[in-house]
């Protein structure tokens, strides 16, 4: 891969709720706190990428949001955004940013996330339903975002013969790490047995409630950067070693085969321009709106074979202690997932367990693999970061 | 039963003025005879824009499938448990419907269906399988 490019600093808030700000000042908030921990000067950026809050509602106020923050930081942008690519757009966000960077665009570009996402019965599913399936014709058969993800699971539950245990592993194994991140919004319930998942309350098979990724606000923001940029920043910054995406389809019922979901060629893509392979992987964070996305995730990452991610997890190979880390900050099922800013929290961790600041939880990853697909997985991002260029 | 209604346009009225006689029409390609669904302008196989709706002969095959026993939407709210399913057509293409007139316990992927017809708000009929 050509000029290196590094995620330099890395920033979030703490997942909740955030009622005593309005989503822009959500945006301020991130800025504020990356601006307040890393040694970012004024002049350090030429580019900004932002995710636009409010997507899944099916309305955003925020597709302009760029031009509000460029003001706020008073740049001279050769390079800006709004960008939404959905649950990938945080990835996204870096493959563009290091393109921008290695054709001498910019040499640092801001790459800004904020999001609220409102819970499941408060009629965000109602008003997001035409959006995640097709409006004149799936959307007339009582489809939302568990039961369009769940028809993948339950497809490759019947094609491995994997059962609700293997969820439920996953599920624990993340409350296992976030239990070890202080900022982590499930950390407060405690640990989780694979029973508690099993016998939740049913929301779309194989779903139970604890299979579901848990609804909050937050956001955050990093900077890709130029080596020379990276350096200054960060003695052992995130370096970008290769990256993958792919976009297909947008209706889950146009999903034919589980070999074609897309991560899979967005991975392979990744792996060759890294020149990589699965078995440098130490960390892997796996987006994770549900308990059986990272099962597939494994497998389409190359991590395991075609059928395997079950027994991944039933093993603990993904938990704290096992030889594979998957989403060691807690994922979206215990970290928290804020909709918008979803993906950041995916990278974050990532950037900052490669970087070494990953405290309590912290791995030895060398390499760490970060998985985002967007809309109804409908597309994929892929990013390898690494701790040398 | 759900009264979700479809909006129509000049696209896909064919379709729909079709499903009120009980049939099942899709586009097909008069250059490469590929199908197209959803309806749109051209061919996706070889962007021809001379598409025909064809009839369709109403068999398929279950692909994948979750019972929905938790729905926020008003109008589905009353229906749990209802079976959300992507269903295989005998031609080739898939669509999602709902898996009517059946016991969601029984529901196995790979199990025959056959087209049936719901009404709606208004007598509308909209397309939707059952096991056979």
């Amino acid at each position: 891969m050509s000029a290196a490019v590094a995620i330099a600093a890395v920033s979030e808030l703490t997942p909740g709720r955030y009622p005593q700000h309005s989503t822009h000042s959500l945006y301020q908030a991130a800025v504020a706190r990356l601006l307040a921990e890393w040694p970012i000067k004024s002049g350090d950026i030429q580019g900004l990428l932002v995710a636009p809050a409010g997507m899944a509602d099916g309305v955003s106020d925020n597709i302009f949001v760029h031009e509000r923050l460029v003001e706020e930081l008073g740049l001279d942008a050769t390079f800006a955004e709004t960008i939404n690519v959905g649950g990938s757009t945080h990835a996204v966000m870096a493959i563009r940013a290091a393109l921008a960077i290695r054709a001498g665009l910019a040499e640092g570009v801001l790459c800004v996330s904020a999001g609220r996402f409102p819970n499941v019965g408060g009629g965000g599913a109602q008003r997001n339903t035409r959006i995640f399936a097709h409006p004149d014709f799936d959307s007339l058969y009582g489809p939302y975002i568990p039961p369009i993800y769940a028809q993948v699971a339950t497809r490759h539950m019947h094609e491995y013969g994997i059962g609700r245990e293997a969820m439920a592993a996953v599920a624990v194994g993340q409350r296992q790490w976030a239990l070890q991140h202080p900022q982590a919004l499930m950390a407060r319930k405690g640990p989780l047995r694979a029973d508690d998942v099993i016998e939740s309350r049913p929301i779309a098979s194989p779903f139970h409630l604890l299979d579901c990724s848990v609804p909050c606000d937050g956001g955050g923001a990093y900077l890709v950067a130029g080596e020379r940029l990276a350096r200054r920043l960060n003695a052992r910054p995130a370096w970008l070693r290769g990256f993958g995406e792919i976009h297909r389809r947008a209706n889950i019922s146009q999903l034919r085969s589980l070999d074609d979901v897309g991560g899979q060629a967005a991975a392979r893509a990744a792996y060759r321009m890294a020149d990589l392979s699965p078995a440098d992987v130490r960390l892997a964070q796996l987006y994770d709106s549900f308990s059986y996305n990272p099962i597939l995730g494994v497998e389409h990452m190359g991590l395991v074979p075609a059928g395997q991610g079950g027994r991944f997890f039933l093993d603990g190979r993904g938990a704290p202690g096992g030889n594979l880390p998957v989403n060691s900050n807690g994922g979206l099922l215990s970290f928290g997932h804020t909709g918008d800013a979803s993906g950041l929290s995916v990278i974050a961790e990532a950037a900052l367990q490669v970087m070494g600041r990953a405290g309590q939880r912290q791995v030895q990853a060398p390499v760490a693999l970060v998985h985002c697909y967007g809309g109804m997985m409908s597309e994929h991002a892929v990013l390898l970061l690494g701790d040398a260029p | 039963m759900s009264e979700l209604l479809p909006t129509i346009d000049d696209l896909t009225r064919p379709f729909w003025d079709a499903a009120q006689q009980r049939q099942l029409l899709m586009q097909r390609c008069a250059d490469c005879a590929a199908y197209v669904w959803h309806p749109q302008p051209w061919c996706r196989a070889c962007y021809g824009q001379r598409l025909a709706w064809q009839p369709l002969c109403g068999e398929a095959e279950l692909f994948t499938y979750s019972v929905v026993h938790y729905a926020p939407l008003p109008a589905y709210a009353s229906e749990v448990p209802y079976v959300l399913a992507t269903v295989r057509l005998a031609e080739g293409p898939q669509m999602m419907t709902n898996l009517v007139d059946c016991d969601w316990r029984q529901v196995r992927i790979g199990m025959s269906l056959r087209l049936c017809w719901q009404a709606r708000a208004g007598g509308f009929l909209v397309p939707q399988f059952t096991p056979t």
